[in-house]
């Protein structure tokens, strides 16, 4: 086979600090490379380095077997590899041509755009390149999280390149839809291009990679046929020590009911919703993308209205729909998008940590010494990894904001926890410490609600799962009894049942 | 004495943090610039005209800051100067009695601002156009209220020693800046309020989901930028003794200057009250300088546009570098 790309001896470090230590890396014509490793293994200063976004590093870079200055490479490099980012860059109000052109339009000699050609253009490239049927016309708005991928994806194909990039493309994405992505990956192998895929789920890359490569701490443990490898070991490289257990739980006696939902109803979201959480119960909400699993928790919180229906906390019943009263009735809520909905980007760790304690306890002054040290304590008890109480928040992983999310609603002395997608984006060995912290919140007798399409995940820590279809709880499943295969079945078969 | 020391030091940190530092930096070098090019800058009699020149923008930025804080602006502080001013000069020359006046006139300020909150929060409306609308409609007001005149002879001793009086050569408006600067450092670091603000600035989504009452912050932040307007206009109108209808005329723009020098972000987040201060004297600094230079009044706008481009480039500069050095450190 022919290789494409390879990278010898590379090394990087920031500040005296090494990211990158004499790694290899070898890609052939039209494979798929899974690129694993935790969160600050180096991945992304790698990728950067192959795309020519990082240019001052030691070692050398050859593509198709031309060596590149790494001084000269960046243009290069940048014409002839396409990199679709984690987080998604579509422009919603524009059409689904103008996004896949954006600032690559095809003009006349004026510079007056040829809309019909784009247009075809971007037809030809979705259907042929990816296999998926989207009308160039429609505002990207429009499109589900998966169709924006595809668009993402488009943009890069729409000039031929020799290496894509994926940098955890299937995050925000629903089962069907990361089916999807597969099938347009593997279109675009057939072409001839070569993929770098780089994703947390392990499962993923052993399904769809030909080799997998491991990155820990900076160093490269090697890559791997598919055939070669399985996850265990994959696992064992990454995080140095094998884990026997992904999904931690140990058995918590039941209790006493103390979150009941009577009849709820929102309109066009959801309807006849009825079920309760008990103590030292972990529930799961799952079905497909929009079934309306989302905006019942968010519903329960009070950050969204409903329009019929009764909550009722230790029989206590809530009558304003709003965030505070839920808080005031011990409950709390973790938004999936971290980012945008769950940090303070531009504030330190303890401000990120004490802000819905003090909303809640509605003190007037701030009580300095008192909340840093609350703060500490929650630092230790969950090992949260951060240099000090100071450091800002966007300066550390996924996994560690995740814990000071929990720690901001464990101050709070919260009963009742809603959690949506609760290990988006964060890597295996955090994950795991996640299902830990659950576990010990349902061990002292709390009661935690899970909305996850990560399907593993909600037959390993719930107790209970509820598959919500269209707006209505269709079954109710005991985790214990069913496989991950049984569990898709009845979300995709919910769906045929109501049609 | 040594503890007591460090207790002063970590105390002067907590009031100045890290990020102000290069503004006090920048703030010397233009001072040792300006008494470099003229030997009347430097005396202590004109250190002493910028201290009592400073304060009327002083005021209102620290309002603006919390404004811009929230991730909003405020563009009618100068149509709520101009109309209190007048507000207080109609009064007093009606013969109400000089603190009654002053009282309505601030409560005026407040509940303007107040308006503005509420329009913005609960018709969700962009804070740029209900602010541009709430001005132009001040100043419409004032132009058919006054017919462009102004009220002179408000000679009440009571409200002269306002503006006019000093303690010590150190002017009372001065004083009055000093006691804002001080009540508003203690509301935005030290209360649960001040946090509220700079949360919606830096994610309101999330500041939303932990319970904070958005309508309600940013509506009261309004009001307080409304009410110290009000301060600042009864201050100035005391100082010249005249209440003028276009007196808040150029203010918007110097306010929200002074403020940005200060190290606010316009998207939000950051509230730098002492930067607010800083950046207040600065502009007043340099506007001083070029009078004691006696260049030209139509080059001041020039050179404190320049600036002020200098200043916000050195503080973006500055965090790109902080931003470097952390990043690499991860």
């Amino acid at each position: 086979m022919k290789k494409i790309l390879e990278l010898r001896g590379i090394n990087k470090s920031f500040g005296g600090v090494s990211v990158l230590n004499n790694v290899d890396l070898d890609l052939y014509a039209g494979e798929i490379l899974g690129l694993i490793g935790e969160n600050g293994a180096g991945k992304s200063t790698l990728m950067k380095i192959i795309v020519g976004a990082i240019q001052k590093y030691s070692g050398t870079v050859t593509l198709n077997r031309e060596k590149l200055q790494s001084s000269l490479a960046g243009r290069y490099l940048q014409d002839q590899i396409g990199l679709v980012l984690q987080e998604l860059s579509v422009f919603l109000d524009l059409t689904v041509t103008q996004n896949i052109f954006i600032n690559q339009e095809i003009k006349t000699k004026f510079n007056i755009l040829k809309q019909r050609e784009m247009n075809i253009r971007a037809k030809e490239i979705l259907k042929e390149g990816l296999g998926v049927d989207i009308d160039p016309n429609r505002q990207a708005l429009e499109l589900s999280l998966g169709q924006r991928q595809s668009l993402e994806i488009a943009r890069v194909l729409c000039n031929k390149k020799r290496v894509i990039i994926m940098d955890e493309p299937t995050a925000a994405l629903e089962d069907n839809e990361r089916e999807c992505l597969f099938k347009s990956i593997q279109k675009i192998k057939e072409s001839g291009t070569s993929v770098i895929f780089i994703s947390h789920h392990l499962e993923e890359i052993l399904r769809i990679c030909d080799r997998v490569m491991i990155l820990k701490d900076g160093y490269s443990m090697g890559e791997f046929r598919r055939n070669d490898i399985d996850k265990m070991a994959m696992i064992k490289l990454m995080i140095g020590k094998t884990v026997k257990n992904f999904y931690p739980k140990e058995k918590v006696a039941i209790g006493d009911s103390i979150l009941k939902v009577v009849n709820l109803r929102k309109k066009s979201y959801f309807k006849n919703i009825n079920f309760d959480l008990k103590c030292g119960e972990v529930l799961g909400l799952a079905g497909l993308e929009g079934c309306g699993k989302n905006e019942i928790l968010r519903c329960i919180f009070g950050a969204h209205k409903y329009d019929e229906g009764k909550i009722v906390v230790k029989s206590n019943s809530m009558k304003k729909q709003a965030v505070t009263e839920a808080m005031g009735h011990g409950i709390a809520f973790l938004p999936a998008e971290r980012k945008t909905e769950g940090i303070f980007p531009l504030q330190d760790v303890s401000w990120n940590m004490i802000i819905a304690n003090m909303v809640k306890k509605n003190h007037f002054f701030v009580k300095g010494k008192k909340e840093e040290a609350g703060v500490n304590e929650y630092i230790n008890s969950l090992s949260i990894k951060v240099a000090n109480n100071n450091q800002l928040i966007s300066h550390i992983s996924g996994g560690n904001q995740q814990k000071i999310m929990l720690a901001r609603w464990l101050m709070t002395g919260t009963d009742i926890f809603l959690f949506e997608e609760p290990t988006r984006g964060i890597d295996v060995n955090a994950k795991t410490e996640v299902y830990l912290l659950i576990g010990e919140l349902v061990k002292s007798g709390k009661g935690v609600c899970i909305v996850s399409s990560d399907l593993p995940e909600l037959l390993g820590i719930c107790d209970r799962i509820l598959i919500i279809s269209e707006g209505e709880i269709m079954y109710e499943l005991n985790p214990k009894e069913i496989t991950e295969h049984e569990l898709t079945d009845y979300i995709t078969k919910s769906k045929e049942l109501i049609k | 004495m040594k503890v007591q020391i460090e207790k002063l030091q970590n105390g002067m940190r907590k009031i100045y943090k890290k990020q102000d530092f290069g503004l006090v930096v920048i703030f010397f070098i233009i001072f040792v610039c300006l008494s470099l090019l003229s030997n009347r800058f430097a005396t202590l009699k004109n250190i002493f005209t910028i201290l009592n020149q400073s304060p009327f923008i002083t005021i209102m930025a620290i309002g603006m800051t919390l404004v811009i804080a929230t991730g909003g602006i405020d563009l009618s502080v100068g149509a709520i100067m101009s109309i209190t001013g007048i507000i207080a000069g109609d009064l007093i020359i009606g013969g109400v009695n000089v603190y009654l006046a002053i009282a309505i006139a601030l409560a005026a300020g407040f509940i303007i601002g107040l308006i503005n909150g509420l329009i913005i929060t609960m018709l969700k409306i962009t804070d740029f156009i209900v602010t541009l609308s709430t001005m132009t409609i001040i100043q419409g007001i004032l132009r058919v209220h006054t017919a462009g005149l102004s009220i002179f002879g408000l000679d009440s001793p009571d409200f002269i020693w306002l503006g006019q009086g000093k303690i010590f050569d150190i002017s009372i408006p001065f004083i009055i800046s000093m006691i804002v600067l001080v009540i508003f450092l203690i509301v935005t670091y030290k209360t649960a309020f001040g946090k509220y603000v700079i949360s919606i600035g830096s994610n309101q989504e999330a500041a939303r989901l932990v319970g904070i009452n958005i309508a309600k912050t940013k509506t009261i932040v309004y009001a307080l930028c409304g009410l110290l307007s009000a301060l600042s206009s009864i201050l100035i109108t005391a100082k010249v003794s005249t209440a003028m209808p276009n007196l808040g005329d150029d203010y918007a723009m110097n306010v929200i200057a002074a403020a940005v020098i200060g190290g606010a972000s316009l998207s939000g987040g950051k509230a730098r009250i002492f930067g607010a201060f800083i950046g207040s004297l600065m502009m007043t600094m340099i506007r001083n300088g070029l009078n004691v230079m006696l260049v030209d009044s139509s080059w001041h706008q020039v050179v404190i546009g320049i600036i002020i481009l200098v200043a916000v480039g050195f503080d973006v500069f500055n965090n790109a570098r902080q931003k470097m050095v952390k990043h690499t450190s991860n």
